[in-house]
């Protein structure tokens, strides 16, 4: 042995190199293709899960703005910020929240979902290790959250209470089955019964303040040719034009593939049938006209062929009207809402003056306010938009503000996202740090009986945000009614009137 | 020399030979080693265009979805109106949505074209169906109407082939014609997969008279060129800048390797 000692020594040595040199699979080094992995939960500490997809990084850095922010609502409130932005991609994010006199923390974490980790593959790895999340965040849009309801549901056995569902900005009311879609539609919220909160408003509340707001406004609500120009009338041009209208008209436009839209449009839909007075007549007091987009995909301006043909026969029953005011529903996020407008004006240009578009929290007021010169170019458009955003768009900290270093709020960036967010921290911080105990909540069902004790409520019994006041409404006026293109932001009492919050430049980056 | 003392050195030396073996041995992984870190080096940069071009398309939503899952939805469709689930109109809508999925992934190369990070034009964005289970062949392609690069032998345009149900499943494919990075970028790693496969490509300038004479030459003469390789040390290339620090003090790559001018005769 003696004699073969040196030999062995320079094998062993050479043995490991000529693997590497062979390229010998050496998978175990890396990470597991393909799969979910939770990490674990140090002693004493508790987790709540945030899913969204590998390219929500902007949604991160907003949630990760409003939960920092939070401690200017929450005294005594630690945030850690200091693993939530690695250099890894595949890593997992993470803030660390704790209260003063509390022993455990709260660690949010964000899960990334993949083309190869779907929503149930983190569901069964979050169920299988222990101590299961508190809660799972999630639901930034309605497909995404009807994915991850399912998931939640359909996963029964965990490793302590199964989750709470705290849905971000989900909105629509109801998801038509997929399987049955004419089939009677259950609410999101029930996807997940008894353990889904939602932290927006849905459709249906958006709707109502929307189309609330323009029957308050003389400006922006729906008139005949006959009420917008009564001196044309008595001089008798009205009779001389083909087609007189004898109700306001409303077109409305919905895409199939998206179950916010459809669902948005079904809520503006309702509203507008359950709201309006009945005309003299006893008949609705306005004329539908609809139309279906079978899916969303198309170019940055360039409409799909669905949405070229349906602007251009919305241009041609604008263009038959006499010249009245009409109500164009577009619920559709920025993108294909910009490119259908886009089609309508190209076909009639006239069609500016003529529609005023309401929709519901698809369109961000970042996309006019700091984008606006590629996302919402508003002089091109020309239409005056109405649409909704669940906070404050526009409560930016003042230059002396208290505001943790670098968590300020400043212009020309809006404020809607980092707000919501902030609430929901606030929110998620009271129910897990109850004040009347000095612990860390350890289960999940102590989380949903937090949740539905709030004082002041936020939730209904079913887990629904509470409406009828808070609401924000963005008027978009383009620069043909106004000086320049402006944004006008209003917030409805709780006497039910709109008060009028500011007014804002997107030409001067957001400057009053 | 006695045969005795014959048959004792030869002992000798089996011995040296041994005791040396290992050695020798570690010298040959670590050159077999260079030269396969050598080659791989020179292809690097094509891997890691072809992994952001994967990327590309597995993370790209146009619309919530990626064009792996219309792929993988079209392909139910296909199936479901086969079997009269749905309806044809269905079927035409769900390949209208593939067809502007792939508009809508190469719009933005092409309207952006020479101001995007990484320069990438799309030429050829293909969706192919296999027959299966009865359902016939079916291509849906989006096709760049800019004219192709002519050097094509240069390796400027790359085919990514991705297999929406897995590597194993080829019910449906997608390839995507691409070129990454400008120009210049793909001259000059073209220069340097030159320069690269030079060294570790290399032979002994015996192996390389052995090499002429196996091709059936004659009074072969092999000249040294060793300016050519003095030359390459002035390229600042890092790699080579890593040999030279490796070398003995004063020595260069030309000390070791050499462009050789061979002369012959066939018979």
């Amino acid at each position: 042995m003696k004699r073969w000692r040196w030999q062995i020594l320079v094998g062993l040595i050479c043995l490991p190199v000529a693997l590497l040199a062979s390229g010998f699979g050496l998978s175990w080094f890396g990470e597991p293709k393909g799969r979910a992995l939770a990490l674990p939960v140090p002693n004493g500490d508790e987790e709540i899960a945030w899913l969204h997809t590998t390219t929500g990084t902007n949604t991160w850095e907003r949630f990760v703005f409003g939960i920092v922010r939070s401690q200017m609502q929450v005294p005594g409130l630690h945030v850690d910020d200091s693993a939530a932005f690695q250099d890894s991609t595949t890593a997992v994010p993470e803030i660390v929240l704790w209260k003063e006199g509390s022993p455990g923390k709260l660690r949010i974490r964000w899960y990334k979902i993949r083309s190869d980790a779907a929503e149930t593959e983190w569901v069964n790895a979050l169920a299988e290790r222990s101590p299961a999340p508190l809660a799972v965040i999630g639901g930034g849009s309605t497909d995404r959250a009807v994915e991850l309801a399912k998931a939640l549901e359909a996963r029964t056995q965990w490793r302590g209470d199964r989750p709470a569902f705290l849905i971000t900005t989900a909105t629509a009311d109801r998801v038509a089955p997929a399987e049955n879609p004419l089939g009677s539609s259950p609410l999101l919220v029930d996807l997940y019964d008894d353990r889904s909160f939602r932290f927006c408003f849905s459709n249906r509340q958006m709707a109502d303040a929307v189309l609330d707001f323009v029957d308050q406004n003389p400006e922006l609500k729906p008139q005949l040719f006959s009420d917008t120009a009564r001196g044309a009338v008595a001089s008798g041009l009205s009779v001389a034009l083909p087609n007189t209208a004898w109700k306001p008209s409303v077109f409305s436009v919905q895409w199939n593939d998206d179950p916010y839209s459809t669902d948005l449009h079904e809520q503006f839909k309702e509203s507008l049938l359950e709201n309006a007075s009945p005309d003299a007549l006893g008949e609705h007091p306005f004329q539908f006209s609809r139309w279906d987009i079978p899916f969303s995909i198309g170019g940055f301006n360039r409409a799909n062929t669905y949405e070229s043909r349906t602007g251009e026969s919305i241009a041609k029953q604008v263009f038959e009207l006499p010249p009245q005011r009409s109500l164009l529903i577009l619920p559709a996020v920025t993108q294909p809402a910009r490119r259908l407008l886009n089609a309508v004006v190209e076909a009639y240009s006239d069609a500016r003056r003529r529609l005023i578009v309401v929709t519901g929290d698809g369109i961000p007021v970042n996309a006019m306010l700091r984008d606006g010169e590629f996302a919402w170019p508003m002089a091109q458009l020309g239409v005056p938009l109405v649409f909704f955003t669940h906070a404050n768009p526009v409560g930016w900290d003042p230059p002396s503000g208290m505001a943790p270093p670098g968590y300020a709020l400043a212009p020309p960036n809006s404020t809607e996202e980092a707000s919501h967010f902030a609430e929901m921290g606030r929110i998620i911080v009271e129910v897990c740090f109850p004040a009347d105990s000095s612990e860390l909540v350890n289960r999940g069902d102590r989380v949903i009986a937090n949740l539905h004790a709030l004082k002041p409520a936020f939730f209904n019994r079913n887990g629904e945000r509470l409406g009828g006041t808070g609401e924000y409404v963005v008027v978009s006026l383009p620069r043909y009614r106004v000086t320049a293109d402006a944004i006008e932001v209003w917030r409805r009492k709780s006497d039910g009137k709109w008060r009028w919050i500011d007014t804002v430049s997107p030409a001067a980056g957001g400057q009053r | 020399m006695t045969p005795e003392n014959l048959r004792v050195s030869w002992g000798t030396a089996a011995k040296y030979l041994i005791g040396i073996a290992p050695f020798v041995l570690v010298w040959l992984v670590l050159v077999c080693w260079l030269v396969s870190l050598l080659y791989s080096r020179a292809n690097w940069s094509e891997e890691s265009d072809a992994a952001i071009v994967r990327e590309w398309l597995e993370e790209t939503r146009s619309f919530r979805r990626t064009l792996p899952e219309l792929v993988r939805e079209y392909d139910q469709v296909r199936t479901d109106a086969k079997d009269g689930a749905v309806l044809s109109e269905r079927l035409n809508e769900k390949n209208a949505e593939v067809r502007e999925q792939l508009r809508a992934l190469a719009e933005p190369t092409r309207a952006y074209e020479n101001k995007l990070p990484g320069f990438p034009t799309i030429y050829e964005l293909r969706v192919m169906f296999r027959t299966d289970k009865g359902l016939p062949e079916e291509t849906i392609v989006w096709v760049n109407p800019a004219p192709r690069p002519r050097q094509q032998n240069q390796g400027r345009v790359q085919t990514l082939i991705y297999r929406p149900f897995g590597d194993a499943d080829d019910r449906a494919e997608i390839r995507c014609e691409y070129q990454l990075h400008a120009f210049n970028k793909l001259q000059r790693r073209e220069l340097e997969r030159r320069r690269e496969s030079l060294v570790a490509g290399a032979v002994l300038v015996s192996e390389t008279e052995q090499m002429a004479r196996a091709a059936g030459l004659m009074d072969i003469r092999l000249t040294p060129k060793s300016d050519y390789v003095t030359g390459l040390t002035e390229w600042n290339d890092p790699l080579y800048q890593q040999i030279l620090a490796h070398l003995p003090a004063g020595a260069t790559t030309a000390d070791y390797i050499t462009s050789l001018e061979i002369q012959g005769r066939k018979p």
